[in-house]
Order: structure tokens, then C-alpha cells, then sequence
């Protein structure tokens, strides 16, 4: 039963049919087809699913996202990224990486910052010689950080689904997030050494100490963003859904009597937009509940685990089969999908093995962003591709070695459990 | 002009009402130019002004023959095309059933977002208070999940109906069109059901939880399912609108979004 689900579920979704009633759909006739259930339980799995203070913090970041944005905030970012590391040997790249880095402390969404960065930093690329493909598998991978450096929307949903505490995820993604970064910029660093890619080696800037200022005291609302909500949770002020509201406050402050870019008639309109985008990821939260209930139901999460564990017995290797399934399944199936049914899978390996579930949880963001941007079916390509407008196997071509490298540091995540349970522990218990 | 005799009664009208002729004509004379120009057609209001027309013209008409005239008064005609214009729906009050639309629409938007605002107020709220004024309000939290609630419910048919939910579009762009058109149908039936079926449920559910009272708040657990079913009826609508095609249907040059944006 629980394969015929899972099969018609990924049919069902791949022929077109929107995510959201492909979900619904499926968990209402597996629950027509068990025996002996109640049907209005359909409506109160969903509600179930949504009844979560630790889930209120999505729609907050998303909210204080789309403030920030409307403020301007991202090409301020993204100069002063260019400030900080533009005057190195392919300066753009390093910038774009440097300039997702900040940006993924104002946004807790991969997809917010590919597309933020790409339509700042691809046009002055290209323009620099850059091969369009190049740029947007760059931008499209340095994007993932804004999954895992803090706040992360990924997180919310994980740490509500398995009950982690999401303050100690976002204090987990910390350093594994900053690895990524320069295990990127690394990357970059060798492809100037690259004899196909002369443009690399061209130095377009030069430091200015002035230029850097100028762009820290513009920028400064969306520098002191991170650290206010990072700081928040690390002292114990704020809990990471109360983070996220007083970051929809401090991001309106700034907006409004700082900036001065948003005005009073554009709020209901932000607020509505933001909505919207809440109910797309929320609404395929709720509707996951029945389904969700049916695979707990039948035993699925003790099902794979049974399997996996006649195949190693080492916590080690099991968290490298599961990333390995992950990512598999990351590369076909939208990435929260994933997510929403490995989850409970997630959480019983941690129990089962007595690994540290901020680790357990790191790994699995990490593996959902490596899913994310991985061909064929890559969201974050997608929209990085279209920005550059260029072929997309143009971006194909480049995006493996940039994977290559958020997959070494995911390895090493997973071999060394204090990257990403050190800071939490340290400051959480 | 179309001749209207379906609404004009051939019998005569007692002689009785044409005592209030000259004072209801005024008026009606004024709005005779707007309603004689047939094809800009009438509005609902204007059903009204029909059934008076109607009397007055009927009362010319007992005048008429009261008087032993031979022709019909000229205006008579005239009144009795302009009762017949204004009595036949028109593109107006298909205009007036889209303005109606769409200020459901606008209100459905506004209310979502004072949700959210107030979600947020707090939710800041909270954490001034705890550390201001050392005190934490034990209903806080349960209102930010029910208005959470009610603003996922609410805001999915907002998202429907800007095309904004997430599909998988590999396959659908190698589909022939009438099988594009076919699947279009499909997941429009699929939306009615999910509506009828969330609105459905929730209000059974509702029923019992009803007589629950939520911790925080001391309010009937049946509250945020209030949400689920409002939010589903007004999807419900949005669909059926789609449906009729009061709704632009499907661009195709402007795909949904292929993943959740996280």
C-alpha cells in the first residue's frame, strides 16, 4: 500500500497536477482505502499539521524577507560584497558567493537569494566576459546557503516536522553554512588557474577602503539583521518564531524610518504577497498531515529503517545512505516533498542510533539544497538559468564541480558530528 | 427595437393609478435617454425603473383609451421600448457581478493580510512584554497558530487564483493541447473536491471540537476549523468562477512556479 502511495503520489505529481492536490489527493484515498477510518479525520490531520508555534516562524521570515526586499536591501548586500572580495581574480564570482553568504542571514530561502543575486550580479558578469552558464551554476549553488546559514525556511519545516528545536538547527547551520561558502570560493580560486577560463583571471577592481565603508554604512539594516536574530536565539532572548516576528518589526523600522523605501500603501500589498507565498509552503504542510498520518500509520519510517539498517550498522554509514537517498530522490521530486516524508524517517535513525538530531538535521537541509540544484529537475537552476538566458545545459555543464563542493562539505558534516552540534549544544544546554 | 409584449399586460390597468402619472414621469423621462441607447444596456438597478416604466406606460395607455383617443400617445412607445430595455439582462450586470467579484476578492486580500499583521504585532508583542513588563500573555501564542491557520486557508485561494501554486511542468509542455486541455479540466475538478471535501470535513470536525475549549485562549476549538471552512468555500467560488470562465483562464506562457520557494 504504502509503495502503490508513494508511486501514484510521484505519477500524479510529475504529470502536472499541482503539488498541493496531488498531495491532498493521495492522502484522502489512502485514507478512503484503510479500513475503519474516520474521514473527518482529513481535516483534523491538517489542521494538526498547522497547529505548531515552531512553524509560525515561516511565514514571519518570509514576511521580513519580503520587507527587506522591498527595501532595497539585496543590492545593498550585494555591493558590499563587491566592496569586500571585488578586487580578487574573478572578483564577481567570489562577490556573488560572498554576497549569497549575507544575503542567506536576511532570507531564510535558497530560492529568495538565487533570484536576488542572479538578476544583481549576472548582467555585470556577462558584460565581464563570464560564461553565462558558469555564473548561473555558481549563483544557483552559492544560493543554497540561504538554506543553511540562519534563518532557514527548510529548517522550520524539518525542526516542526521531527520536533527539533529550530533555534539549535539555525545555531547548527552556522558553520557547515560559512564551509560551503569557502569550500565555493576554493572552487572558484582553481577554476582561475583553468585554461578555458581567461576571464577569471581578470582583476576588474581595486580595493578601495572608502568604497568599503560607503557600502557597510548602506548596508549596515540587513549586516546587523543576522546578528540580531542569530544573537537573539544564541542568548536565549527569543525563541526562533519570536525571531522571526521582531525581524518583521526591526525590517519594517528600517523600511519605513530609516530607508524610507516602503511606504504605508505598499504594506497590505507586501503583507498579501507574503501570504501568498506562506500558503503555498504551509498549505502543502497541512495537506501532508493525512498523508503524513497514513505513512506513520503503516509504519513506513520503521520500514525503511529496518531496511537500511540490514545494510550497515554504523550511524556513520547509515546517515551516508540516507543523504545518499536524498539527494537521489532531491534530483526528481520537489525538494519540501522530500523533505515532508523523510522527516519522521530522519527522526527514528536519530533515536535508533543515538545520533545528535541537529547533525541528523543538518544533513538532511544540506542534501534537500544539493537535491535542489541538482539536474534534471533543479529549481535553483531554473531560475538562475532563465536570468543569465542562456541554454540550460549550459548550466549543467558547470554545476557539477560547484555540487562536487557542497557535497565534500557535506561529508565532512557528516564525519565530524561537532561542525554542526558544537555551537548549539555550547550555548542551548 | 424588440417588441415588448411578454412584459406589458395587453388587459388595461384600473383607471385608479393614473393618478400618480404626471408625478412618477418626471423622473422616469430623465432616465429615458440613458435606457434608450439599448446597447449600452441597463443595470440592475434599472429593474426597478422596468416595473415602473411599465405601470406608467399601462396607466398612458387607460388614459388613452379613457379619452377615446384613436393613436397612442407618442411617449407610449417609447416608454414601452425603455421598460423592455431595462427589464433584459445586459452586459451590465455582468459588469456588476464581476465588480462584486471583485470586491470579494479585494476584502478576501485585505482580511488576510490584517491577519497577518496582527500575527505579527503579537508576536512581537510577546517578547516586549515578557522582557518589558515581565509578563507572558498565555493566549499569545494560540492566536498567532489559529491565525495561521485561517491565513493558509485563506490565502490558497488567493494563490490559485494568481496561477501562484507549485506544478511540475516537464511533462505537460510535451502534451498535445487538447490533452493540456484535458489535464486543465482534470485539476480544476480535483480544486472543487479538495474544497468540498476540506469545507466538508472541517465542519463535522467542528462540530465535535466545538464543545472543546482551547487552553490559551478559552475559545471553542471549533474556531480555526471556522477558518478551513470559510477559506475552502471561498476557493470554492474562485474555482467555479474559473470554471464559467469569469476568470481568465490558465496563460500558458506564464508557468506556476516549479518548487516551494524555501
Amino acid at each position: 500500500m504504502i509503495t502503490f502511495l508513494l508511486t501514484s503520489l510521484l505519477g500524479v505529481m510529475l504529470v502536472g497536477i499541482p503539488i498541493l492536490i496531488s498531495i491532498a489527493l493521495i492522502g484522502f484515498v489512502g485514507m478512503a482505502m484503510l479500513p475503519g477510518v474516520v474521514m473527518p479525520l482529513f481535516a483534523q490531520k491538517m489542521f494538526g499539521q498547522l497547529d505548531s508555534f515552531t512553524l509560525l516562524a515561516m511565514p514571519y521570515f518570509i514576511l521580513a524577507g519580503s520587507i527587506m526586499t522591498a527595501g532595497g536591501i539585496s543590492k545593498q548586500l550585494v555591493d558590499f560584497a563587491r566592496a569586500l572580495v571585488g578586487h580578487f581574480r574573478a572578483g564577481l564570482a567570489h562577490a556573488s558567493v560572498v554576497g549569497s553568504m549575507v544575503m542567506s542571514g536576511v532570507s531564510g530561502s535558497s530560492t529568495a537569494d538565487a533570484s536576488a543575486i542572479a538578476s544583481i550580479l549576472i548582467p555585470p558578469m556577462k558584460q565581464t566576459g563570464y560564461k553565462p552558464g558558469f555564473a548561473a551554476a555558481l549563483i544557483a549553488t552559492a544560493g543554497t546557503m540561504g538554506a543553511i546559514i540562519p534563518p532557514s525556511m527548510t529548517m522550520v519545516v524539518y525542526g516542526a516536522i521531527a520536533q527539533v528545536s529550530i533555534g539549535g538547527l539555525f545555531l547548527g547551520g552556522i558553520i557547515p553554512g560559512i564551509l560551503i561558502g569557502l569550500a565555493l570560493m576554493i572552487t572558484i580560486k582553481l577554476y582561475t588557474y583553468h585554461p578555458a577560463y581567461p576571464e577569471l583571471r581578470v582583476v576588474t577592481a581595486r580595493f578601495d577602503l572608502c568604497a568599503l565603508w560607503r557600502s557597510v554604512s548602506s548596508a549596515w539594516s540587513g549586516l546587523l539583521a543576522p546578528l540580531i536574530i542569530v544573537g537573539g536565539i544564541l542568548s536565549g532572548v527569543f525563541t526562533a518564531t519570536e525571531a522571526g516576528a521582531v525581524a518583521c518589526v526591526y525590517a519594517f523600522i528600517v523600511g519605513y524610518f530609516v530607508e524610507k523605501k516602503i511606504t504605508l500603501k505598499k504594506v497590505p500589498d507586501i503583507l498579501v504577497d507574503a501570504a501568498i507565498t506562506t500558503s503555498m509552503v504551509s498549505g502543502i504542510i497541512a495537506v501532508s498531515g493525512p498523508m503524513g498520518w497514513i505513512l506513520s500509520y503503516l509504519q513506513f519510517d520503521g520500514m525503511v529503517l529496518s531496511y537500511v539498517s540490514t545494510l550497515s550498522s554504523s550511524p556513520t554509514m547509515i546517515l551516508f545512505i540516507l543523504a545518499g537517498v536524498m539527494i537521489l530522490l532531491g534530483t526528481f521530486v520537489d525538494s519540501l516533498i522530500v523533505l515532508l516524508v523523510f522527516a519522521p524517517v530522519a527522526v527514528s535513525v536519530t533515536k535508533t542510533y543515538g545520533l545528535d538530531p541537529f547533525q541528523v538535521g543538518l544533513v538532511m537541509v544540506i542534501c534537500n539544497q544539493i537535491g535542489a540544484v541538482s539536474p534534471p529537475t533543479a529549481p535553483l537552476l531554473f531560475i538562475t538559468t532563465s536570468i543569465a538566458k542562456t541554454p540550460i545545459d549550459q548550466t549543467n555543464k558547470h554545476v557539477w564541480t560547484f555540487m562536487l563542493a557542497e557535497t565534500l562539505v557535506l561529508v565532512l558534516v557528516i564525519l565530524i558530528p561537532g561542525l554542526s552540534s558544537w555551537i548549539p549544544s555550547y550555548f542551548l544546554r | 427595437m424588440p417588441p415588448a409584449t411578454d412584459i406589458l399586460p395587453t388587459t388595461l390597468s384600473p383607471p385608479t393609478r393614473s393618478m400618480s402619472v404626471m408625478t412618477t414621469l418626471a423622473p422616469a423621462r430623465q432616465r429615458l435617454g440613458a435606457c434608450r441607447t439599448d446597447s449600452g444596456g441597463a443595470s440592475r438597478h434599472d429593474r426597478n425603473l422596468a416595473v415602473h416604466l411599465h405601470i406608467i406606460a399601462s396607466n398612458l395607455r387607460s388614459i388613452q383609451v379613457a379619452s377615446g383617443l384613436q393613436r397612442p400617445l407618442p411617449i407610449y412607445e417609447q416608454l414601452r421600448c425603455a421598460a423592455a430595455a431595462c427589464a433584459r439582462p445586459s452586459a451590465k450586470d455582468e459588469h456588476d457581478m464581476k465588480a462584486l467579484f471583485a470586491w470579494i476578492d479585494r476584502f478576501i486580500e485585505l482580511f488576510v493580510a490584517a491577519i497577518f499583521l496582527s500575527m505579527v504585532s503579537i508576536g512581537s508583542w510577546q517578547v516586549f512584554s515578557r522582557f518589558v513588563l515581565n509578563y507572558t500573555p498565555s493566549w499569545a501564542e494560540e492566536v498567532q497558530i489559529f491565525g495561521h491557520i485561517w491565513l493558509v486557508f485563506l490565502a490558497i485561494p488567493i494563490a490559485y487564483r494568481r496561477g501562484a501554486h507549485i506544478t511540475v511542468e516537464a511533462i505537460r509542455r510535451l502534451m498535445a493541447p487538447w490533452m493540456s486541455k484535458a489535464l486543465d479540466l482534470l485539476i480544476e475538478m480535483l480544486w472543487v473536491g479538495f474544497a468540498v471535501a476540506t469545507a466538508y470535513y472541517s465542519y463535522r470536525v467542528s462540530l465535535v471540537t466545538r464543545n472543546s475549549v482551547s487552553p490559551g485562549l478559552e475559545i471553542p476549538m471549533s474556531y480555526p476549523y471556522y477558518g478551513m471552512i470559510l477559506g475552502s468555500v471561498y476557493l470554492l467560488l474562485v474555482v467555479i468562477r474559473r470554471l464559467a470562465g469569469e476568470l481568465p483562464a490558465r496563460d500558458p506562457d506564464e508557468l506556476p512556479p516549479e518548487a516551494t520557494p524555501l
